[in-house]
């Protein structure tokens, strides 16, 4: 399928983790950061799905994003809430936490409930950890730290945000495959796509974070925006490459019938 | 008000960068069948797709608000219209679509059964007049389809919360939501019925009379 | 955070029970996905995620209104408020798409799973025309799916319940949004599993189908949420600041 070289999954799961982590956790000082972090878990999780989906799932590719972000929350809450003495923990716990479940779900979904995946395991896994860094990131860069009781509830649970994060998070992870789905998909486009999707949820947090944390939340919502026209442009130049043919209107090419 | 319509249109936004992009990236991933981006459905399409979505944004945080501020549902409203938009999207994939995929989308189907598998992608491109391109199809799926799911999420609302409003929050208004199931069976029934004689049996059976007899004692 | 107390143990089989009614809702609801949004299967022409979720969602709201308004309440009553909305959801969805089914696609409504409705003991398999597998939602359908999504809704109001009980002591006025997304979490795993097993389409209860693929998917799911189960119990312990 892929004659192109692509950047491989070890890479994009590194990339995903790691940046995550560091936005998540710079997120008390800048809150930006977060969501910037949020960013590259969204990219990790755009490919993760990729690899998973193009097995043909039976039930649609939304379905994983929505279990993704399903299996995220909960494990995002556990971390955060559990680690009341090393709040630096929380992020990390939640990580593995999601991990584990993603593991579980993974393990039945392949053996008990016999999908015939091979990736089925290992993408389940990637997925939910990435579910639960892309709500934590996303929740930290409106609250302004990642401390769930005394900022996370109030600023992001009473008042709704979290929805949004859930599901325009959720829809951010799997956009990208669902709308490159085809024989000629290619990573790179999708990459760009899913950096494209992030950046929009940021566009958002910066929004709710305007009225959340003030000034600080403009930059998000301006570097959102930033980001998105970059990605966005970046995504049509390959969207311009890889078509057949770009056309104002016209009749369907003579060659296919 | 002002901040549901402002919510309303960044969303209505939003979601047309999606369509465009879901349209560009399909398309470019089936390069090799030669089918052109055409970029006059991106400048046809998207400006009524924010439009349409901006009703959709503006109907339901409506419903939200009016939910949490007067009637003191007790989550917020991101969680009430989430919720809504769930159902609308579930309601509308599966009351609105149904007609756009099974009667015109190009494919070739007789009037009164189901679409043969084995017909299944042969391509109608040629229509009474003329091309038959998706604006037709979507026209009469709008007219008919819309308004269809407009029933059945205002249905979901109303019954969802008119129980409980009028007798209270006690055993009588689960009573009473038993028996609106119970007449939405006996509506669906009457339709079941309605249809079968209108479309006839397809297979001429051995049993086919026994059957029919069988049908009018019920 | 007493793990051996039968109270806890309770809770989490009783969360643990709330994700499998959700996992059994779905198996209930006739759900044809793309081949029935194209008159060539029997059910709804959509994914199973978006309608479990849907309608369980919409009980959601209805139960959760109810706990707010009779803090008295008992279980039953606000399982039984849940499973209303949902049911009335879905029957709503189910009343709507009939009405295109059968003015708008024309097809009559018939499933190629049975011979004879079980409730109606009509003929079924004269009515599927050639080439397909059944169109539209005929009555055992419409009463499966009104049965499932009921016990989605259900298992939706259980586990708002008794997670309200665990955190409305804690964090007094944020419990709702807290209990709320966590539900939503819990729905939507519980609500793909299922879907997975299934493969994206089945017809209802009477579906041969639904006897192969209910007991693997119900035990995952019991596993799952259980597991989920113990972590909205340790969420708790968290919060005591």
């Amino acid at each position: 399928m892929s004659d192109v070289k692509e950047i491989t999954p070890i890479n994009l799961m590194l990339f995903g983790i790691i940046g995550g982590l560091v936005g998540i956790y710079l997120s008390p000082y800048f809150p930006t950061a977060g969501a910037l972090g949020a960013i590259c878990a969204v990219i990790w999780s755009a490919e993760a799905v990729r690899r998973v989906a193009k097995y043909g799932l039976g039930t649609g590719v939304p379905s994983i994003g929505q279990i993704a972000m399903g299996m995220g929350i909960i494990a995002a809450m556990f971390g955060l809430a559990m680690v009341k003495s090393m709040p630096l923990a929380g992020p990390i716990l939640a990580l593995i936490t999601a991990s584990i479940i993603g593991f579980i779900i993974g393990w039945f979904a392949q053996h008990v409930i016999k999908m015939k995946i091979p990736v089925m395991i290992r993408c389940m896994t990637e997925i939910a950890a990435a579910g639960a860094l892309i709500i934590i990131g996303f929740s930290a860069s409106v609250a302004g730290n990642y401390d769930f009781v005394g900022s996370l509830i109030p600023k992001v649970f009473d008042n709704g945000v979290i929805l949004a994060v859930f599901w325009v998070g959720a829809v951010a992870m799997l956009h990208p495959f669902n709308a490159c789905l085809g024989p000629d998909e290619k990573q790179k486009r999708l990459l760009y796509l899913a950096g494209s999707t992030g950046a929009i949820t940021m566009a958002l947090m910066g929004i709710a974070a305007v009225m959340t944390l003030g000034a600080s939340g403009s930059i998000t919502l301006l570097l959102g925006i930033v980001l998105w026209l970059i990605f966005y442009k970046k995504f049509w130049d390959e969207v311009y490459n890889d078509a057949a043919a770009v056309v104002g209107t016209g009749l369907i090419p003579k060659t296919e019938a | 008000m002002t901040a549901i319509v402002i919510g309303a249109f960044i969303a209505a936004v939003i979601y047309g960068i999606f369509a465009t992009t879901s349209y560009a990236g399909r398309v470019a991933s089936q390069s090799r069948f030669k089918q052109p981006l055409y970029m006059d459905i991106m400048r046809y399409t998207t400006p009524s797709i924010i439009g349409h979505n901006f009703i959709v944004c503006f109907c339901l945080v409506a419903i939200a608000y009016i939910q949490y501020a007067i009637l003191g549902y007790p989550f917020s409203i991101p969680f009430l219209a989430l919720i809504w938009g769930i159902s609308v999207g579930a309601i509308g994939s599966s009351v609105g679509d149904v007609h756009y995929g099974g009667e015109r989308e190009f494919q070739n189907r007789e009037f009164g059964c189901g679409l043969n598998t084995a017909l299944s992608g042969r391509i109608v491109r040629r229509a009474e007049s003329g091309l038959r391109n998706s604006i037709d199809n979507v026209w009469f799926c709008a007219k008919f389809g819309g308004p269809a799911t407009g029933i059945g999420l205002g249905l979901t609302v109303f019954f969802s919360s008119w129980p409980t409003t009028i007798w209270g929050y006690t055993w009588k208004a689960m009573v009473v939501g038993v028996i609106i199931l119970a007449v939405m069976t006996i509506m669906n029934r009457l339709v079941e019925i309605q249809v079968k004689n209108a479309y006839g049996p397809y297979k001429e059976d051995k049993e086919e009379k026994e059957a029919v007899s069988v049908a009018h004692t019920h | 955070m007493v793990f051996l107390d039968p109270t806890t143990i309770i809770d989490i089989l009783l969360i643990g029970l709330s994700g499998t009614l959700i996992c059994l809702a779905v198996h209930f609801i006739p759900v044809g996905g793309a081949p029935a949004a194209m008159a060539q299967a029997t059910g709804i022409g959509t994914g199973t995620v978006e309608l479990a979720a849907g309608s369980g969602l919409v009980g959601l709201i209805t139960s959760s209104y109810m706990y707010a308004y009779e803090p008295s309440a008992s279980v039953a009553l606000v399982m039984a408020a849940g499973a209303m909305g949902s049911a009335i959801m879905l029957a709503s969805t189910m009343l709507a798409g009939g009405f295109i089914y059968a003015y708008g696609v024309a097809v009559p409504f018939a499933s190629a799973q049975v011979k004879k409705d079980p409730i109606t003991g009509e003929r079924q398999d004269i009515y599927v025309s050639k080439g397909t597998q059944g169109q539209g939602i005929p009555t055992i359908c419409f009463v499966s799916g009104v049965v499932g999504a009921a016990l989605g809704g259900a298992g939706g109001g259980l586990i708002y319940f008794v997670l309200m009980g665990y955190y409305s002591p804690l964090i007094t006025t944020h419990a709702a949004a807290v209990a709320g997304v966590f539900t939503m979490g819990v729905f939507y795993v519980n609500s793909v599993i299922p879907s997975y097993g299934v493969g994206g389409t089945i017809e209802g209860v009477h579906d041969p189908k639904f006897k192969r693929v209910v007991p693997k998917d119900v035990f995952t799911s019991a596993v799952v949420s259980m597991l989920c189960g113990i972590v909205a119990i340790l969420i708790a312990g968290g919060m005591t600041a």
